[in-house]
């Protein structure tokens, strides 16, 4: 179960990461046009914001699969595992299923209202179709979820026996 | 005080107790928000945090972020830090101290293509620690010199830290950028001579390379240097010069950065779907963790925001007797101490919107007040005893003891303190070069036919003290819209900037 959540958030967490491909392109493509031909387009703007949010909202989930957001480490590290694993799993069951749970459901109302309204964007006169930006944040509290099951039977396990099933490394800042 | 800024200061109480106990901060703080929120004022709640994500997330300018920490890792495969202290070390092979010159050059010219700390302590550690080990040099100055040089990368642009502290401080990114170069050459500078003065007065701690394994030939020299230097400043020159120049836009430059990067990586054939699919992979969870940081944050910071408690506290703050300097380097302190628990992200996206209204009364320049906080979280991750550069030393390189790289830290947090206090002393060393800048944009704006106002040089000037002040008291002026004000104000300020500056690109011929 853990095993196939964690690959299930390795995949659609590699999915999400190479958009920063397509997100440099795009923005090296206005500034070819705008700078070179000087014909500046009128979707990079929009397109730019939208991969920009989908790469860190839908990465998230990866993000807290490699153990990336970061603690106040200050005296979680000097805690045993067995504390830590307690710790993690109070908080994932008081702090953040709660919440994350709920602004699923917000946002999900938020997204359907656009959809229904087909409303549009009036940051520019492109003014693409909003729904599938909106559409970002339930899909992310979606992923998180998810993924908050395996750490808590991680952190769970951990608690219980004093072993780490998996080791997270501290991320580069 | 009324129940509800109680309640807000019960909640600030509440969450840097909580933060204390280890949970990833951006949860807790979202929880936080959404309870204390729901609490005073109702569903409301709920409409502000969705409001506040969606802002964030059409923030174009924070595309930024993943694209210049894109870059960091690109050029980092391409192994062009390996190529620079390469070619540094031909360089300066006769000079007595010669391994610490080249681990601080090599980490100064790395942090202009970086925006995170990381990449540059590991790099170098793997690199510069065998050959310091192997010929002698004083264990604990090398393990300052490669945690202090790696540490700029978060000060020098292109800074990932300052792209999110244009923001919460309401001044424009290229300001910052412009404004952190003087601090970070200054350290650089003050690093250098405190090392090679070391060294020349005791050969024994950095002795130069041998003679033997110098590189003689002038010709190699300058192959040397031209393949592995000049590139990587050509790539450097293009995307800070195109940001500080107003011509393109942060997000811009760090597209044609990573672009650039990746260039270079395929020239030098170091390119592999593996470490490209590695770099997109650690894009994603670094600009991840710092980006919904700054949502939740932002949730958080819009309910404190709304229960009134940030006026309150820069009110009680501005009650105090002290003269203005002395708040400042009270701020600065507090800081500090934060900077020991709390890394950057936290700090930057958490506390300083709690302190922004305080030193927006106190009139100091914002932009001053960035750089100068940027050296001081810089000094936070030198700072024992949970400094995250040793943590990235102490990974790589398994002979040094992790006092030895603490005992060496804190020679150089000495020298970090000295250059805070030359920052405070003399505020040019951060002013001179964004005040030149925005002159340059001025005198464009004179001649050129539209009058509009604004720009880079009106959050700064004309408004009195009491102005300020009053803004800063206003009911509506509280952290978190002020927050939301400073992203407009920037988003303004992007677009007039490049507005203006056109003027200056066309007219230079004449």
């Amino acid at each position: 179960m853990v095993q196939r959540i964690d690959r299930f958030t390795d995949l659609t967490g590699t999915w999400v990461a190479w958009l920063n491909v397509p997100l440099v392109l795009v923005v090296c493509h206005e500034v070819v046009m705008r700078y070179v031909f000087d014909a500046p387009t009128i979707w990079v703007f929009d397109v730019t914001y939208m991969l920009y949010a989908a790469v860190f909202m839908l990465g998230s989930a990866y993000a807290l699969h490699k153990g990336a957001h970061i603690r106040t480490d200050f005296f979680f590290e000097r805690w045993s595992i067995r504390t830590r694993g307690t710790i993690d799993s109070v908080a994932y069951i008081v702090f953040f299923f709660p919440s994350l749970l709920v602004f699923l459901v917000v946002t999900f109302d938020q997204a359907l209202y656009a959809f229904r309204i087909h409303e549009m964007s009036d940051q520019t006169p492109w003014r693409p179709l909003l729904w599938p930006f909106k559409a970002v944040i339930p899909l992310t509290c979606l992923l998180l979820l998810i993924q908050g099951v395996s750490e808590l039977v991680k952190s769970f396990y951990a608690a219980r026996t004093g072993v780490e099933l998996e080791h997270k490394e501290k991320v580069e800042i | 005080m009324t129940g509800q800024e109680l309640l807000g200061l019960i909640m600030l109480l509440v969450m840097i107790g909580v933060i204390f106990i280890g949970f990833p901060i951006s949860f807790t703080l979202l929880f936080l928000g959404l309870t204390f929120g729901y609490f005073s004022f109702g569903e409301t709640v709920f409409e502000l945090a969705y409001f506040q994500t969606i802002g964030m997330m059409k923030t174009e300018l924070l595309a930024a972020v993943p694209l210049f920490i894109f870059m960091g890792f690109i050029t980092e495969q391409a192994g062009l830090m390996e190529r620079l202290f390469t070619a540094f070390r031909i360089l300066l092979a006769p000079v007595r101290g010669a391994l610490f010159a080249v681990v601080i050059l090599t980490a100064t010219v790395f942090a202009m293509a970086t925006g995170i700390v990381g990449a540059a302590v590991t790099v170098l550690g793997i690199m510069a620690s065998p050959i310091m080990i192997k010929t002698g040099y004083d264990a604990k100055l090398s393990a300052g010199a490669i945690t202090a040089g790696g540490t700029l990368g978060i000060l020098i642009p292109p800074s990932v830290m300052l792209i999110v502290m244009g923001p919460v401080l309401g001044v424009p990114v290229t300001d910052l950028y412009a404004a952190a170069f003087g601090p970070g050459f200054l350290l650089a500078a003050i690093y250098l001579i405190y090392l090679l003065g070391r060294a020349f007065v005791n050969p024994r701690l950095g002795p130069p390379v041998p003679k033997e394994e110098r590189v003689h030939s002038v010709g190699k020299i300058l192959f040397e240097v031209a393949i592995g230097v000049v590139p990587l400043f050509a790539l450097i020159a293009a995307t800070l010069g195109s940001i500080l120049a107003g011509i393109a836009t942060p997000t811009e430059a760090a597209a044609v950065g990573a672009l650039g990067a990746t260039v270079l990586a395929i020239a030098y054939r170091r390119l592999t779907y593996a470490g490209m699919k590695q770099a997109v992979l650690s894009t994603t969870a670094t600009a991840s963790m710092v980006l919904l940081l700054a949502v939740t944050s932002n949730i958080f910071g819009a309910v404190f925001a709304r229960l009134g408690t940030a006026n309150w506290i820069t009110t009680a703050m501005l009650a105090l007797p002290l003269p203005p300097t002395v708040m400042l380097i009270m701020v600065i302190v507090l800081i500090f101490i934060l900077g020991w628990p709390f890394e950057w992200p936290a700090i930057v996206l958490v506390f300083l919107p709690i302190f922004y209204p305080v030193v927006t009364a106190l009139k100091f320049d914002m932009v001053w007040f960035g750089a100068l906080v940027a050296v001081t979280l810089q000094t936070a991750f030198l700072s024992p005893p949970v400094a995250m550069s040793a943590y990235y030393l102490k990974q790589v390189v398994k002979e040094w003891s992790l006092g030895t790289i603490y005992k060496g830290m804190f020679e150089f947090m000495i020298l970090q303190c000295v250059a805070i206090g030359i920052i405070v002393a003399f505020p040019q060393v951060a002013t001179y070069f964004p005040d030149r800048l925005r002159e340059a944009a001025n005198a464009v704006r004179v001649e050129a036919p539209d009058e509009s106002e604004t720009g880079a040089g009106s959050y700064t000037t004309q408004d009195s003290y009491e102005d300020e002040l009053r803004h800063a008291l206003r009911d509506e002026r509280t952290a978190g819209q002020a927050e939301n004000k400073g992203e407009e104000e920037k988003e303004q300020g992007d677009d007039l900037e490049k507005g203006d500056m056109k003027p200056e690109v066309e007219k230079k011929p004449q």
